[in-house]
Parts: structure tokens; sequence; C-alpha cells
């Protein structure tokens, strides 16, 4: 719950999702579920020359399992909040 | 007709179930494809429920009583039969159906209606756990009224075991109607599959039928069997003959009463026709009721005079056992109307068929939010909570309209629904969410009946423990056992140790400390976070109890009070020597009581050497850094990083305490550190200057009695003059211990003593790297500026004499060099500003320089 909880906080901002078959996709973080199925409006991908198909599309829908990193802007990560929240999870786990 | 009589003289026998018998065997083994068929019944037999339906049909007499109405099935459940591929059979029994190899005989098309048989739709329950409850969970309404009256069945009329006539009629009828294999397979409630009181089995799980499937089970049943065995075979009807039979049925009603009626016809047709009642139609309905409410409403007069026509199992209930009412033709007119209207319906939603509608879409928000809801909605979502908390804060000049962050949906149980401003549940609104949260509620709590049923289930000891995941708490990989670990506690470990000198935490010691120092922290915020309404007196009490014993706890892992020479370094030092402690710092301050934090400064500053951004302090940095050797960079990089969190969130709280100290305090506390320290050496590392100008500068602020604040009349205590002789003397002191010292103290000097070699030309170089450095040395040199500065003020006059001429050349110097054609402009103006920061507080300004 901890990276969904995460992600819930960078809704409506724009991050790059890194998919494993290396297609990077940027967009605004429209929503995201417990799964880290994330929904991006406005995307851009990273290398248009690669990737003709995706030229036209302008939202998604990307299922979480397929996601290999997500870039995002460091000012928008708490890391001492992040920390805390770790230590919170990794407590409730040890219960 | 003929195809009917001639079944009917096979199997005369049929009443009487010991007569029967015999020859439900040859037929078992002439036209049934398989034994094992006998042995499912057989199995089956033992259920209660199929009994009952075994009974009706034993006596025979049930063919005039089920036959009625029959000939209306096909319009009633559409023009077919059918055949339904298995591609919608999710659940596991039906699964393993077709490997089986029972359907020689059967057309496929006839498996449909047995399928849904299992599981009459005409109820979902829309709060179900899963997709399977969704449908079943809640009993359906047929299953419920039909059981109770088919009991009293058996006892009626019937002759027969319960257990022949089981083995006789489904061996016969099953090939037929290819509905024995599902049953078959079927572990729970087999033989019923292909009985009337079918409809009452219970509910298996695990069968849906969309729109979609029913209807090309529709279109396969509206293809005639023809594919199925020949007549002559008289086990496979075609439903023409079914119609026929039943169509003849109807008109004699006398004849069926006896024994002696053709019996198989009648199992072949009672085994459809509630098949048909069972699941053809109610699924339908079921979805039909789902979707139109109006339209199941008006179609529920049909499956009851349906089933009182067609199926055995209905007739009882409503006209005693052996006869069931008959339709009239009215009935079976509005019958066909309504039939025909459901047809209509169907089919113009066919477009639609792999759409989701609101209501599936609602069904997957459910499911979705019923996982998301924990007991402590604030732990699980705290990274979103506090993140947004700490943002509605920055933005609370805004005025922006609370939300709330976490949906209760009851007492500890809840959703966190933090986020950003303006989070889904905002656009979605309050009265969504308070529907929504009920729905949820429902749900969870079924999912939490579901779950306590399933663990007490079959799947107990079959395999070991089986331990299942979910999305919120996913299997561990690793089952570590964590539980009753002993507490690493250093400072026990310490206290084992004899002797007052003991050996300083190792850092996995320290590591551990910080850890639980954190959690203990966590813990106590949340304590806070949650305090109790004002009102609650009691309640006030208790948490302030709490929260202190808390504090206590924090206080006890500090370490603070062992003694100070307990070990090199003390244990508090190391624990704020690592960046964790020092981020930690901050937060600690927080919370301890003010005498404490005072206690804590003492000890800071007695120990101040200990600390390793003093003992190790970055070293002066050096002209070119491709003379040192790589670990030396990365050592230095680390010190540098250190020093700048010690700047960065210790020596704030550290300015926190002092400033609400009183002078004698302070004169206290730079004793101590002059005792017990080399303050030059101190004073020549950035945390100790920022140590000292916040000491002497509070201590000016104090000496100074500013004028008397009418906000803050508490300020204005005149100052101690016990306390004022006390700073003076140990300023005095302190002063002539750092005078020699004090040009060392600059960064540029100290680099320039550094340099040595090539490096000592390079020094000062005007190269653009130089000027970047250059820039950040100069800002280094501000901060000793300011603490030569806060000394000047607090100097006597002699003292001022002497500080000015002990900084003579470093001021010139400096001067000088902020006027040199080759110091940049920017340069030169930090250079100056430094200058006159130290000369202004003696009054003098770096312009009245030559």
């Amino acid at each position: 719950m901890l990276i969904f909880s995460f992600f819930k906080t960078l809704t409506d901002q724009v991050i790059t999702v890194e998919l494993k078959n290396d297609l990077s996709i940027t967009g605004t973080l429209k929503s995201v579920d417990q799964f880290l199925n994330i929904r991006l409006d406005g995307i851009s991908v990273e290398d248009p020359e690669r990737h003709p198909h995706m030229l036209a599309v302008k939202n998604c829908f990307i299922r979480g399992s397929v996601v290999r990193y997500v870039r995002m802007a460091a000012k928008s990560v708490d890391t001492t909040l992040l920390e805390d929240a770790t230590r919170r999870e990794a407590k409730e786990a040890k219960k | 007709m003929s195809g009917f009589f001639g079944f009917d003289t096979s199997l005369p026998g049929r009443g009487a179930a010991g007569q029967g018998q015999g020859r439900n065997q040859q037929q078992n083994t002439s036209g049934f494809p398989a034994s094992a068929a006998d042995d499912a019944f057989a199995l089956g037999g033992a259920g209660e429920e199929e009994d009952l339906a075994v009974y009706t049909w034993g006596e025979g007499m049930g063919g005039g009583l089920m036959e009625g109405g029959d000939e209306m099935n096909d319009e009633t459940f559409g023009d077919d039969l059918g055949a339904v591929s298995n591609n919608f059979q999710f659940s596991a029994q039906t699964a393993a159906q077709p490997s089986k190899g029972y359907g020689h005989g059967q057309t496929t098309g006839k498996i449909a209606s047995t399928q849904s048989r299992y599981k009459p739709k005409a109820a979902y329950d829309p709060f179900a756990f899963s997709e399977d409850d969704f449908y079943s969970s809640r009993p359906s309404k047929k299953t419920t009224t039909t059981k109770a009256p088919a009991r009293p069945k058996p006892n009626t009329a019937h002759s027969g075991s319960v257990e022949t006539s089981w083995n006789n009629k489904p061996a016969v009828s099953s090939p037929a109607w290819g509905t024995a294999p599902s049953s078959m397979t079927k572990p729970t409630p087999p033989p019923s599959a292909s009985f009337p009181s079918q409809s009452q089995a219970p509910p298996a799980p695990g069968h849906i039928k969309s729109l979609e499937e029913i209807e090309a089970e529709m279109a396969q049943m509206a293809i005639p069997s023809t594919s199925s065995a020949p007549p002559t075979q008289q086990k496979v009807f075609s439903l023409e003959e079914i119609e026929k039979q039943m169509m003849e049925q109807n008109v004699e009603p006398a004849r069926q009463a006896t024994p002696q009626q053709p019996l198989p016809p009648r199992e072949a047709t009672p085994t459809q026709v509630p098949g048909l009642a069972a699941s053809g139609y109610s699924s339908q309905q079921a979805l039909l009721d789902s979707m139109f409410p109006e339209l199941g409403k008006a179609a529920q007069p049909l499956p009851q005079g349906g089933s009182g026509q067609g199926t055995p199992s209905f007739a009882p209930d409503q006209a005693g056992p052996p006869q069931p009412p008959r339709p009239s033709p009215e009935e079976l007119a509005r019958m066909e109307e309504l039939h025909k209207r459901i047809t209509a319906k169907i089919e113009s939603m066919a477009k639609y068929n792999n759409l989701m509608g609101s209501s599936d879409k609602d069904f997957i928000t459910r499911i979705q939010l019923s996982q998301l809801a924990t007991a402590d909605p604030y732990t699980s979502d705290f990274y979103a909570q506090v993140f947004s908390a700490l943002k509605r804060s920055r933005m609370m000049a805004e005025g922006q309209g609370e939300n709330p962050t976490v949906v209760q949906l009851s007492a500890g149980l809840g959703l966190g629904v933090g986020g950003p401003v303006g989070n889904r549940f905002g656009k979605m609104g309050q009265n969504t969410m308070t529907k929504l949260s009920t729905q949820v509620k429902k749900l969870v709590e079924n999912r939490a009946q579901h779950q306590k049923v399933a663990n007490t289930a079959a799947l107990q000891g079959a395999l070991g423990r089986v331990t299942r995941g979910n999305a919120a708490a996913p299997r561990p990989v690793l089952a570590i056992p964590t539980s009753n670990k002993p507490e690493n506690r250093p400072a026990s470990h310490l206290n084992e140790q004899t002797g007052i000198h003991r050996a300083a935490l190792t850092k996995k010691q320290i590591m551990f400390a910080l850890e639980e120092l954190y959690d203990a922290i966590l813990e106590l915020e949340q304590m806070r976070r949650d305090a109790p309404p004002p009102t609650a007196m009691e309640e006030i009490e208790v948490w302030h109890s709490r929260c202190q014993s808390k504090v206590d706890n924090i206080w006890r892992r500090l370490m603070v009070m062992e003694p100070l020479d307990i070990s090199n370094p003390h244990p508090f030092i190391s624990l704020i020597n690592p960046v964790k402690g020092q981020k930690l710092f901050p937060r600690l301050l927080r919370h301890l009581p003010q005498n404490q934090t005072i206690t804590l400064l003492s000890l800071l500053i007695a120990t101040y050497t200990q600390l390793d951004v003093v003992a190790r302090a970055p070293p002066p940095p050096v002209a070119d850094s491709s003379l040192l050797t790589r670990a030396d960079r990365l050592d230095r990089a680390k010190r540098e990083v250190e020093t700048d969190n010690f700047l960065q969130f210790v020596i704030p709280g550290v300015d926190m305490i002092i400033n609400r100290c009183g002078l004698g305090l302070v004169a206290g506390v730079l004793a101590i550190s002059a005792q017990r320290s080399e303050v030059w050496r101190v004073a020549s590392t950035r945390p100790g200057v920022a140590l000292y100008t916040a000491l002497l500068s509070k201590a000016q602020s104090v000496i100074r009695a500013p004028v008397p604040d009418p906000m803050n009349p508490q300020q204005n205590q005149q100052v101690d003059p016990a306390e004022l002789d006390q700073w003076s003397k140990t300023f005095t002191y302190f002063l002539h211990v750092l005078l020699p010292h004090l040009p060392d103290l600059f960064p540029s000097s100290l680099a320039q003593k550094a340099a040595f070699g090539p490096g000592a030309y390079l020094l000062g170089g005007d190269n653009p790297l130089a000027e970047r450095e250059g820039l950040e040395m100069e800002k280094r040199e501000a901060e000793v500026w300011g603490f030569v500065a806060v000394l000047a003020v607090n100097a006597q006059e002699e003292d001022q004499t002497a500080l000015v001429g002990a900084l003579r050349e470093k001021i010139l110097h400096t001067v000088q060099a902020a006027r040199h054609p080759s110091t940049s402009k920017e340069r030169a103006e930090m250079k100056l500003r430094n200058v006159n920061m130290f000369l202004n507080g003696l009054g003098l300004d770096a312009s009245m320089i030559e």
C-alpha cells in the first residue's frame, strides 16, 4: 500500500513511465490503483521515431505489471516522509 | 408420438423402482456412454435434495404433471435449448466436463441448460466478495421456495427407493439431454442436475452467464438436434419430439397418472424442463432482473406457471403431490407473449454485449475499494495522508475547504483517500462517497465472512499450510520470523560492561538504536495526532500520560543521561553522528520538555569535540582535486555532506534551545566548552563557528536588554548582575584563548596553510573553476567573519583593540584582494561585505581603509 499511497500523491503531475518494452511515455498522471495500473493523459513518447504508432495516442492506461520505472520530479517526493512511511510499513508487516 | 411410445414400451416397469432397475440397466449398457455415469448418479443419490426430485419421477404419475405445459418450453426459454460451449464455464467442475468423455450421445447443444441449472441466478448479491458470490451468495428465491415444499414429496407416493430411481433415471435421460455429464462431474449436488429438482439444488459457485453466452446458447438451441443419435435409439430426443410428447401428455393426463406410463419420455421431459426452468430461463431472468427490474417483476409469474406445468417439483407445492395445475390457453398465450418480449429485449441488448454497463463498473469499483479498506487507514495510507496534510498546511492561506482524507467505513475500518488536493473523492462528491462507503462496508464484511468460511473449509491440512495473499497483503516470499526478537539495546549492552569507561557503540548498535528511536518517534507523532477531543477530560489525561511515557522512553533511548565520560564518543554523540541521527534531532526536540533539551544542549556542547563533524572536520579544500586519491575524495565528500547536514538539521535545533536559555545558562555552557575543549580547534570548524556564534549573539541580545516590548513583557526581565559578571568573565577567558588563533579560523587561511608545492600557486588562480570554488570560499569566510563580528560586539573596549590587532592582516589582505582588478566583481563584493560585517560591529568601515 505504501507505493500506492505514494503514487496517489503524484496525481496530476507529469511523470515518465518507462515500460518493460523500453517504451517511455511522459504524461500527466490521472490515476493509479492498488495494482499500480497507471492512467496517463496528454502523453508523448520519448522516442517517437521508434514508436510512430504512438504518435496518435493521447492518453493511455498502463497495466502496472509492465512498468519498469517511473520517473518523477525530485521535488514532488518527500524522502523523509517516505522513509517514515517505509518504517511504518515494515512495522505493520512485522505485526 | 410414436417415438415416445416406443420409448415407453421399453421401460414399462418404471414406476416401480425395483422392477425398473433391470431395464434401466439394460438401457445403460446399451445406450449409455459410460457406466461411470451410474456411479456418479449413485453418489449423487446421497444428496438429499435430489431425492425429492427422484420421488416425483419415480411415481410415474409425475408424467402427467410434469409434462403439462412443456410444450411452451421452447418459447419460454428461447427457441432452443441450448448449446453452450464450454468456454464460459468458469467453474472448475464444469470445466472438467468435456474431458470426461461423456459426451458421446449428447449433442453439444444441450449442455447449456444443465449448466445454469446449478446456479439459478435469479438473484445476485451486489455486495458479493467475488464474482461467484455476486451471483450465488444470496440464495435465490427459487431455491428457498421450492426446497421446503419439495421435501414432503418423497413421502407422498413414491414406491421405489431413492437410489434406484436415481440410478435408473439419470441413466436413461442423461444421454438424451446431455445433462448428465455435467452433473456427474459435479461433486456436491451431482445427480440433481438431470432432474427436475435441480432447480432446488444449492447454487454451485462459479457460473456466470453473460448475455452473450445466453444468446449463443439460444442460438445453438434453435437448431434442431439433428446431430444427436437417431430416433431409434429412443434416448435422444429432439426438442420437437419432446414437445410433441408434452402435448400428448397434456391431452391425456389420466394415462400418465398410472405407473405404467411411458417412463422414459417423462423422465426426459422433466429433466429437460426443470433444467430449462432453472437454468436457461432463470439465468436470463436474473440477467433481466438485474438490468430491468420492472421487466423482471412482470416476468415473475412466468416461471411459476412454467414450473407448475413442466416441473413436477413445483407441482406438489401448489396442488398436492401428483397433479400440477394445467396452464390455461390464456396463460400460455401470455407466456408466449412474455417470452417474445424477453427475447426481443435480449436481442436488442445484444449490441452492448462486450461493453461494461455502469453496474459492471460499479461492481469493479466496489471490489477495488473493498481491497483498499484496512483496519488502520492512516497507517496504510501514511505517505499520502501526511503528504497531503503538509501540502494543505502550506496552502492553508488559500482557505480551501477541508476534505476528509479518510473515509470511515465503520469502527476500525476505513479507506484512506489522501492525495493531492482535489482527490478523486473530492471530484466524486460527498454523496457518492457516502454511498460508496456503505456499499464497500457491506462488501468488506461479506469478504470477512467469506474468508472465515474459507479458512475452515477443506483447505485445512490438505497440502500443508495454505497461505493466500491479496493485493493488500501479498504473500511474503520469505517468511522470516521476526516476532519476539530481543530488543537491541545498545545502552543495556553498555551497562553490561563494568567500569565507568566503556567501548563506544559499534556502528550496528548505533543504527539499531536509531531505528528504534525512529519507531518510537513515529509512534509518538501518531499519538499526538490522535489527540482526543478537548472535551473528554479523562481521555486527555490518559493520552497525556501515554505520550509522556513515550517521551520518557525516547529520552532513555537517547542515552543523554549516561555519564559524560562513559565512552568516547559519548553514546548520544554516536547517535547524532550519522546523517540519519542528525535528521532525527529536530524531530526529537519538538517532543522533549524544556529542561531535557537544556540537559541535551549541555551534553552536546561538552562533548562537541567528539562529534564527527568537529573531530573529523572536512579538511580545507585543495587547489587541484586531481591530486587526491579516489578514496580521499570520497571521504572528503562524505565529510562535507555530514557537515552540511549537521548545519542544516542540528544547528537550527541548537539555536532554538539556546534562544530559550538565559544569560547564566549561556555563560555556563560557554564555560563548559572552554574547559572541556580547545576552543580554537572547535571554532575552526563550521559547526563550531555556528555554535559559538549562536551562543554569543544570544548573550548579546540578552545583555543589550532591548527596548521594552509592550507585546511581550516577559522578555524584559532585567539581567541579573551576577549572571552578567559571570558572562563577561567567561567571555574574556574564551576570547583570550581564541585570540592567537583567530586568523587561522578563516578557511582561506587554512587553505593557504594546507597548500604546498604547486598547489600553493594555484590557489587563488582565476580559472573559472577556481572562481566557483572561490565564491563558495567567500560564503564560508562569511560565517567566520560573522563570528568575529559577534566577538567584537561582545568584547570590551580593550579587547576590541586586541581583536582588530589580531585580525589586522586578514582585514587588509581581504580588502586589497577585493580591490584587486583580477578579482571578479561578485567576489569582491562578497569580500567587502564580509569585512564590513566585522568592521561595522566596531563602528568602522572597509572604505576607511586606504
